[in-house]
């Protein structure tokens, strides 16, 4: 299935893009595991590219759809110069580099570059959910000035008790090492699952350090990542790759479809496209509007409590609480207190 | 007529309060008169607080404790659930839940604070034995009571209390995903609650509505405040019976029932007694209406009981 999303931002600090999705209908967009990735594909003067495939960035709870990426080919190019209200076409989600939170004891995390980005989406849903997994990050980049989403981490550090980063880079601190490895996951050694993702390069020298460590492969799941597919490989062969030929060959049956099939659509309805763009957009602002005029009312209570989703600090500290009238009504959902 | 909706942390999660004005109420007068109530309600029945009531009482088990006209009520509620529930619903499981990992206000649950420790203390005594008089109560020695069964569903009911006080056409309020409400919309229309899916946060299962009563619905479950302790995985939902956490095939239970106080106490004890006594709990605590999530693969087997709920 092709879920359909428009682009509400692109956010780009110095090589790594951090894209956006909101859905076109509410009712219509990816259900997805923190880990798991998805093909995403846009349209370029009229045209759709290729879909391609990157991990995901957000939470399954979120509204939003994020993905972020190096910019370094033509398609990421074509990402960065995405605008906001600009149409994208997302299949998925693929893979089951995921954890278990019923099962797993202890993660470890060993992450390159830009293969943090599942890790974010593990990590950000296992703080907002509250669940106390003993996380251990360990991250690596080629310099320590250019660390992707460094500032998030840290301030997920801060949020949720059970998870603990290290950060290396070739400049100064250099590689992840068997030491390092040991040193830095005390907790629960013996039943600890190990997730790496990362180039080719990293995630081959990462299992070779978890082998020397008589780490049992049962154990280990590697996403090898590169920004054009991704390969999941450990304790599930051999049916993951089983798994994956079917994917893979889906995936490029799909993406024939879908090209061949926005050709003819976009062609000679391209205006129409767009004025269902602009249709949109006057629905959602004049909600908000709505909203906002409804709230006004109430400026005066205190609005500058933390926002709802966000763990709370501690229940001992009424005195740190502040109320805030919403702008965006939550509508009522029983759930597990 | 407007409909207002504040929110914040409190009682260890999130609250919401959303209440559908006439023009002439004051709403920050009422907003203000709701997070009061809750505030007191935590100061005094906060198991992580050592200046509260219920810490001071569990200091001095054995002994004869006076006590507040809210504490009384609060306990006299409790012994009327746990006797309901044939001893499913016990105020006496502190210990266990701290032996079992869930020692520190959330989300620490592993931070021990050696004041409010009573992870030495007898895991579960019968809750007969406690004893209430009119200014106080005794409950025995090497015990420790805890409220989080039963809380959250008491104070929603106190606070409907309020609120049909100060003349609102409707509100539904949520504490940690408990849910009162009564009255109606903006709009006139009845307020639909939804249940969520217990493994997909974004998805519902089911609803139900109001029909203009009041009515609650309360959702409890293995799936949150667990985590990983020495002894091995934990969740929050203590088995009195055994002293661990509930060995269940229930992962949420949710009941739709006249009082928030009962709601949540029959939604603990039917993930506690699990699918197979689901109907007979159900009757024992004289409510009519649960939804169960149960165990089934990747994802849950969803069990209705009773005619309210809606796809």
């Amino acid at each position: 299935m092709i879920y359909r999303y428009i682009v509400q931002t692109t956010d780009r600090k110095d090589d790594i893009l951090l894209l956006t999705l909101a859905p076109e209908k509410q009712r219509s967009q990816l259900r997805f595991e923190p880990g798991q990735y998805a093909t995403i594909g846009f349209t370029r003067g009229g045209r759709p590219t290729p879909m391609r495939c990157f991990s995901i960035v957000s939470t399954p709870a979120s509204d939003v759809l994020q993905f972020a990426m190096r910019v370094r080919g033509n398609f990421t190019q074509v990402a960065a110069g995405l605008q906001p209200g600009d149409k994208a076409y997302v299949r998925g989600p693929f893979g089951d580099f995921t954890i278990d939170t019923e099962h797993d004891h202890s993660v470890v995390m060993l992450a390159g570059g830009i293969g943090i980005t599942p890790f974010l989406s593990m990590i950000r849903d296992l703080t907002e959910r509250r669940i106390a997994l003993p996380v251990t990050l360990l991250f690596s980049n080629r310099s320590a000035t250019s660390v992707p989403f460094k500032g998030q981490l840290q301030a997920l550090v801060k949020q949720n008790p059970y998870l603990q980063t290290q950060f290396f880079s070739d400049d100064t601190s250099g590689k992840i090492t068997t030491q390092h490895i040991h040193e830095l996951t005390t907790v629960d050694r013996g039943n600890t699952i190990y997730f790496i993702c990362g180039p080719k390069r990293f995630t081959e020298s990462m299992q070779s350090t978890l082998n020397s460590e008589g780490i049992d492969d049962s154990r280990v799941i590697c996403e090898s990542f590169a920004q054009t597919a991704s390969v999941t490989v450990g304790s599930g062969w051999p049916i993951r790759s089983l798994t994956y030929g079917l994917t893979t060959g889906a995936l490029v049956l799909a993406t024939g479809f879908i090209m061949a099939l926005d050709l003819s659509r976009s062609v000679p309805r391209l205006a129409s496209a767009q004025a269902s763009i602009q249709t949109h957009h006057t629905t959602a602002t004049s909600t908000d509007t709505g909203t906002s005029a409804s709230n006004g009312d109430s400026s005066s209570s205190n609005n500058s409590g933390s926002t709802s989703t966000q763990m709370p600090a501690t229940a001992t500290s009424p005195t740190q609480n502040t109320q805030q009238t919403t702008t965006n009504y939550q509508p009522p959902i029983s759930s597990v207190s | 007529m407007q409909r207002l909706q504040q929110t914040r942390h409190a009682l260890g999660s999130t609250a919401y309060l959303t209440v559908v004005f006439d023009d002439h109420v004051p709403s920050e007068t009422v907003f203000d008169t709701l997070w009061q109530q809750i505030d007191a309600f935590e100061q005094r029945f906060s198991r992580f607080l050592p200046d509260s009531e219920l810490s001071g009482c569990n200091r001095t088990a054995g002994s004869q404790q006076p006590i507040s006209a809210e504490f009384r009520a609060l306990l006299v509620t409790t012994q009327v659930m746990a006797e309901r529930s044939q001893g499913l619903y016990n105020p006496f499981i502190l210990p266990a839940l701290q032996r079992a990992g869930y020692r520190g206000s959330w989300p620490q649950p592993h931070i021990r604070d050696e004041a409010l420790n009573y992870e030495n203390r007898v895991a579960v005594v019968d809750w007969r034995e406690m004893t209430i008089g009119d200014t106080w109560v005794h409950i025995p020695k090497n015990t420790a009571l805890d409220f989080g069964g039963i809380g959250k569903g008491y104070l929603l009911d106190r606070l409907d209390e309020t609120l049909k006080a100060l003349d609102v056409a409707g509100y539904w309020l949520s504490l940690g995903g408990d849910i009162l409400c009564s009255g109606h919309d903006v709009s006139g229309e009845f307020w639909q609650i939804g249940i969520q899916h217990a493994k997909r946060e974004t998805d519902t299962v089911a609803t139900v509505t109001n029909h203009g009563q009041k009515l609650a619905v309360a959702t409890s479950g293995t799936t949150k405040r667990q985590g990983v302790s020495d002894n091995g995985a934990w969740h929050h939902i203590i088995d009195p019976r055994t002293g661990q956490p509930a060995k269940t095939n229930v992962l949420t239970a949710t009941v739709s029932a006249d009082t928030a106080t009962s709601a949540d106490v029959t939604a603990k004890c039917l993930v506690i007694a699990g699918d197979v006594s689901a109907e007979a709990t159900l009757k024992a605590m004289e409510e009519q209406n649960a939804l169960l999530q149960i165990i089934d693969g990747k994802n849950p087997k969803v069990i209705q009981l009773g005619t309210v709920w809606s796809a």
